[in-house]
């Protein structure tokens, strides 16, 4: 299973292929790495590649893709339900 | 190393990459003659629309430039437009704006020529006698730098930000090295990204236009009382990978490559390059490229994830994806199937060579697969309703 890391500063990476729950993850980057999956993670979407809290950046190619809303686990899929943009958004934030 | 095409030369001194014979309406209510022209001939483009009439102020300084600029566009040969005689943007003015580049061109009001039948009648002599002149153009050999690329994403998904659009920055980059235009467009997909762009902005007056129309999209969003997380990025963009309109747009705005920007130009304006320019377009696919063919690109690339059909009826646009199960299932609307950049068979540098490749011969006359399936849309940007 691998999945790739664009920016060393990324706290996410990409998966390339459909990746089941308790996978080992190569991390495709400039250090080769590992990781385990702890959720299923559909082919192009992320996973995270440290614990994070709430509130916190998200990180892809080393630039600010959002703010997760709930805390995260390392190896869990990262996507609408815990990552929210900043922009565009009704609510004054 | 020199890169040449051939292109067809026109009065102004622009390069076509096609040799289109159109027939224009002016308003909706004229569209009836352009269709039944297009029914009849297969030597023509027809453009028909939804707009010509009720347009206030500004909006219809901006529709009057973009049918003008369709019109204007290199790869259109000779012209006819079709008004009714009585709307706000008149085929008369059309016309005599097109008329600047040198090329033919002709108008018919349906009242004034009595009626559908007649006006089709006096269409048919104006297209022969159109016709018979452009065929005897021929092609001759013209540098990348008379070339200006439009660049577009649609349906985009994880692969558009790591294979297909930096593909097409480097490709951006080397056409701008030889000395051509390249336009990035679709303002919806720079927020989030747009410091990235300003950074690269020629003068700090670009970098305030970049602001300015980066704020115009927010306020429209928040004019409409909504949240742009309802629409961008899509149901599918965000099925395939891409969470947030920023993550989205970083990825996007990976196609303009990394020189400098020179200008933001709006809706249809006519662009001069040479360089990176931004054309301040929505997200909406087929209203980004009618603008950017509007503001004089020949052609097109558009990076794609989840695979589209879409094209334009004067500008070929290349399909490329990153994707592997789009460059196959959607294989017949695919020009460059990219996904062995992914799968590390194939490096960036490879698959830029192709491109550029594909880019030359289709300048030179080779058919997308938009133009060989007939899949080519216009649709004109709005700034205000039908009043």
């Amino acid at each position: 299973m691998r999945a790739i890391v664009l920016d060393k500063r990324d706290t996410v990476a990409v998966s390339l292929e459909h990746i089941p729950a308790g996978s080992r993850v190569k991390l495709i980057s400039e250090e080769d790495s590992c990781l385990l999956a702890l959720e299923d993670i559909p082919p192009g979407h992320k996973l995270a590649l440290e614990d994070l809290p709430a509130g916190h950046p998200i990180l892809k190619y080393g630039e600010v893709i959002g703010q997760s809303t709930q805390p995260i686990s390392r190896g869990q899929h990262v996507h609408s339900h815990n990552l929210e943009s900043r922009r565009g958004r009704s609510d004054s934030r | 190393m020199s890169r040449f095409f051939q292109g067809y030369t026109r009065p102004d001194g622009r390069v076509g990459v096609r040799n289109h014979l159109l027939v224009m309406s002016s308003v909706v209510c004229a569209n009836t003659v352009p269709r039944t022209l297009e029914r009849e001939r297969n030597d023509i483009v027809s453009l028909t629309h939804q707009h010509g009439c009720a347009h206030l102020g500004p909006d219809r300084e901006q529709a009057l430039r973009t049918l003008a600029g369709l019109g204007e566009n290199p790869n259109v040969g000779a012209c006819l437009v079709i008004g009714l005689g009585c709307e706000n943007i008149p085929a008369q003015e059309i016309a005599g704006k097109i008329s600047k580049t040198g090329k033919p061109v002709a108008y018919l009001n349906i009242q004034e020529e009595e009626g559908v039948k007649r006006c089709l009648v006096r269409a048919r002599q104006i297209l022969d006698q159109m016709q018979g002149e452009l065929s005897g153009q021929r092609r001759t050999e013209a540098s990348l730098a008379q070339l200006i690329l439009g660049t577009q994403c649609g349906g985009s998904d994880f692969t558009s930000g790591i294979v297909a659009n930096p593909l097409l920055g480097l490709l951006s980059d080397n056409l701008i090295a030889q000395g051509g235009t390249v336009v990035l467009s679709e303002t919806t997909e720079f927020i989030g990204a747009e410091h990235i762009l300003k950074r690269r902005a020629e003068s700090p007056q670009v970098a305030r236009d970049i602001d300015l129309i980066v704020e115009a999209v927010e306020a429209e969003v928040r004019r409409a009382g909504t949240d742009l997380r309802g629409s961008q990025p899509s149901p599918g963009n965000m099925a395939g990978g891409l969470t947030t309109i920023e993550e989205k747009s970083l990825g996007c705005v990976l196609k303009g490559g990394s020189t400098p920007i020179r200008a933001v130009k709006a809706y249809g304006e006519r662009i001069q390059g040479p360089g990176l320019v931004i054309m301040d377009t929505p997200g909406h696919d087929v209203e980004s490229l009618t603008g950017m063919a509007a503001g004089g690109c020949q052609l097109a690339v558009f990076t794609t994830g989840r695979g589209t059909p879409v094209g334009n009826p004067l500008m070929p646009v290349i399909k490329v994806t990153g994707n592997p199960r789009c460059g196959h299932i959607l294989r017949d609307h695919i020009d460059l199937d990219l996904s062995g950049v992914l799968s590390g068979e194939d490096t960036l540098e490879q698959a830029e060579e192709r491109l550029m490749d594909l880019v030359l011969r289709t300048s030179s006359g080779q058919l997308t697969r938009a133009e060989a399936t007939g899949t080519g849309e216009i649709a004109l940007y709005r700034l205000h309703p039908s009043v």
